[in-house]
C-alpha cells in the first residue's frame, strides 16, 4: 500500500544542519512515520539558554540591597495613604493583597501601573498621596530604576512579602512614633513659651 | 555494531509535574540532591526510569503491538514483557541462549531494553541518563555536555518551580448542568441536603520553559537497534512528548532536540519498519509459544502442567495466527503505524 510521504506535523526550524539527502525521496516515503527530531548547533543552543539567564545575577549586591530598602521603604508609606472608609484593623492584610493583587495584573515592567493598582486596592485618596511627601520620595527613587531593574523590584517585593512586610510595619511605626514624639516636643516648647 | 552517546535538550511547554509524593492534597516534584562549590541544593529532576519507559519502551512497544496486529490478542503476560519488560514466572530459571539470540534477532527494541523471560533475565544494551534541569545550580554537571553554559549565569532552580490549582466538578453543587435541568441543590443531590464532594487539589510543577539535559548510551548495537531507538523517540514527540504526570490536563509535555551533531535518520528507522514487517509471523509465534507456555521455553523436559501449557500455548499460536492474517487483510485499508500514532496522542 503506497502511503503519503512523511508528514511534518510541525516545521523543524531549529535544526541548522540540512541533510544533504533532503531533496530525495525520503527512505520512509512508504510508511507513515513521525517527523525527525531536529538538532541543535552551537548557535541554536546559545539562543535556547539565553532565555534561561539571570540577567540581575550581573548587578552589583548594593543594587540588590537597594532593591530591599525600596521595597520596605514604599511599604512603608502605604499605612500612610490608607483609604479612611477602609477598616483600620486590615491594614496589613489590604497591604499585602494590593502587592499580590497589582503584580498579578501587572506582571511585566509597567511599574506605575503596579503603584496605581496598589494605591487602587488601598482606596487611597488623591489628596493624601500627593501631599505625602515620603510617598513621593520614594516615587522619585523609583523612577531611577530601568524597566528591567522595576522589575525585579516588583518581583521581589512579591516573592518575599511577609519579610517585607515585616520590616515595613517595624519602619512605619519608628517613624509614627519619632514624628509623634517630635509633635510631643514642639508642643511642648510653644506652651513653655507662653 | 557500535556504540552511541545520545544528548538531548527537553524544553517544558507546559508545566512538568513529575512527583515525588504528595502532602496533603498538594504534589510535591521529586527532586534530588546537587552538591557543587557553592554548597549542597535539592534541585528538580526527571527520573531516568521514567524517561526510560515514556520515551523508549512505551511508545516502541504499542507501535509494535500495533505493526504486528495484536491489539486485543494479548495476554498479561505478553503485554508485561510488551510494555514492562516481564517479570521472571518459571519455576526455575535457566537460561537458554537460543531463546535469547532468537528475541535479539526479532526484537531489536528489547535487544536494547533488555527484558525478563519466564525463565531468564536478559540484560539490555541501554543507558537511560537522569533529566538534570538547566540551572545555575547544575551549571557545573551540564558544562560538560553543553558548552554554552560557560558564557551565562543560569537562573536558579528555584525560579523554574511553580505551583497550580485545580478543582474537581460535582453535580452535588448546584452548577449550570443541574440549573439548565431545573433541579434544586436537593434535587441534585438524589433528595438529601448534602456537601459538596468538590475536591481541591494542587502542587508543585516546574515551569513551562525550562529545560532538561538528558541523553541515552546505546552500548555496542546494530543500526537495527538505532533505527528502534530513533522510532521510539519519534513516536513519544508526536504524541506529545509527555513526562511525569497531569497529562490529561496539560501538563508535562517536553519538546526535544538531539545535541552534539547526532543526527536523527530516516534510513535506520526505515529498516527497522522493514525489519519488523518481515519478521511479523516469527514475532507473532515468539510472544505465543514464549509467553502461552509454548515449546520453546519448556524444552528442558516438561511436566505433565507443561505439557498441558504446551498444548494451550500451540492451540493460542494457531488462533493468534488466523486472526493475524484476517487483520492483515484489514490492515491493508489502514496502517497500524498511523494507528499508533492516534492512539499514543490520546
Amino acid at each position: 500500500m503506497e502511503l503519503q510521504a512523511e508528514t511534518n506535523r510541525e516545521s523543524q526550524p531549529q535544526s541548522q544542519s540540512q541533510s544533504p539527502a533532503k531533496s530525495l525521496p525520503s527512505p520512509l516515503a512508504k510508511f507513515f512515520a513521525p517527523s525527525r527530531i531536529p538538532t541543535l548547533d552551537t548557535v541554536a543552543i546559545r539562543q535556547r539558554l539565553a532565555g534561561l539567564s539571570d540577567r540581575s545575577a550581573a548587578k552589583p549586591p548594593a543594587f540588590h540591597n537597594a532593591v530591599k530598602e525600596l521595597a520596605v521603604d514604599f511599604c512603608a508609606t502605604l499605612p500612610r495613604i490608607f483609604g479612611s472608609e477602609l477598616d483600620r484593623m486590615t491594614l496589613w492584610d489590604r497591604i499585602g493583597s494590593a502587592i499580590t493583587t497589582s503584580r498579578a495584573k501587572n506582571p511585566g515592567e509597567d511599574v506605575d501601573g503596579f503603584i496605581q493598582s496598589v494605591c487602587d486596592h488601598i482606596k487611597a485618596s488623591m489628596s493624601a498621596t500627593l501631599a505625602c511627601e515620603r510617598f513621593c520620595g520614594v516615587m522619585e527613587d523609583v523612577e531611577k530604576l530601568t524597566p528591567e531593574e522595576a522589575g525585579q523590584w516588583m518581583d521581589y517585593m512579591n516573592a518575599h512579602l511577609v519579610p517585607v512586610l515585616s520590616k515595613a510595619k517595624r519602619k512605619w511605626v519608628e517613624q509614627r512614633d519619632a514624628g509623634k514624639a517630635v509633635d510631643a516636643a514642639s508642643e511642648a516648647a510653644s506652651e513653655s513659651e507662653v | 555494531m557500535k556504540s552511541y552517546t545520545i544528548e538531548c535538550l527537553s524544553e517544558a511547554v507546559s508545566p512538568i509535574t513529575h512527583a515525588s509524593g504528595t502532602s496533603g492534597n498538594e504534589s510535591i516534584i521529586a527532586r534530588e540532591i546537587v552538591c557543587n562549590e557553592s554548597g549542597t541544593y535539592s534541585i528538580p529532576f526527571l527520573s531516568g526510569n521514567a524517561l526510560r519507559h515514556r520515551t523508549i519502551r512505551e511508545p516502541g512497544a504499542l507501535w509494535l503491538i500495533d505493526r504486528l496486529g495484536l491489539r486485543g490478542q494479548l495476554n498479561l503476560p505478553q503485554l508485561n514483557f510488551l510494555l514492562h519488560g516481564g517479570n521472571l514466572s518459571g519455576s526455575t530459571s535457566h537460561e537458554n541462549t537460543r531463546l535469547i539470540a532468537d528475541m535479539h534477532r526479532l526484537f531489536p527494541l528489547f535487544r536494547l531494553l533488555g527484558c525478563s523471560l519466564p525463565s531468564q533475565i536478559v540484560a539490555g544494551s541501554l543507558d537511560v541518563w537522569r533529566g538534570t534541569l538547566v540551572c545555575r545550580e547544575n551549571s557545573q554537571a551540564i558544562r560538560a555536555y553543553v558548552a554554552a553554559v560557560d558564557e551565562l549565569i543560569l537562573l536558579p532552580s528555584e525560579r523554574f518551580v511553580t505551583g497550580y490549582q485545580y478543582t474537581t466538578g460535582d453535580a452535588d453543587s448546584l452548577n449550570i448542568h443541574s440549573r439548565e435541568a431545573g433541579l434544586s441543590r436537593i434535587e441534585a443531590s438524589g433528595g438529601r441536603e448534602r456537601k459538596t464532594s468538590r475536591m481541591i487539589y494542587a502542587g508543585q510543577a516546574v515551569a513551562k520553559g525550562a529545560m532538561f539535559h538528558h541523553g541515552y548510551v546505546l552500548k555496542h548495537v546494530s543500526e537495527l537497534n538505532v533505527g528502534a531507538f530513533l522510532l521510539s523517540m519519534r513516536l513519544w514527540q508526536a504524541a506529545g512528548g509527555t513526562i511525569g504526570g497531569s497529562a490529561r490536563v496539560g501538563h508535562g509535555r517536553l519538546k526535544t532536540s538531539y545535541l552534539n551533531g547526532f543526527e536523527d535518520r530516516d534510513e535506520l528507522v526505515a529498516a527497522y519498519v522493514e525489519h519488523v514487517d518481515a519478521n511479523r509471523e516469527a514475532c507473532v509465534e515468539f510472544l505465543m509459544d514464549v509467553f502461552g507456555g509454548g515449546a520453546k521455553e519448556n524444552a528442558g523436559g516438561e511436566s505433565a502442567s507443561g505439557e498441558k501449557k504446551v498444548k494451550s500455548g500451540r492451540k493460542a499460536g494457531k488462533a493468534a495466527r488466523s486472526s493475524l492474517e484476517s487483520n492483515s487483510q484489514q490492515s491493508e485499508e489502514v496502517d497500524p503505524l498511523a494507528v499508533a500514532a492516534v492512539e499514543l496522542s490520546r
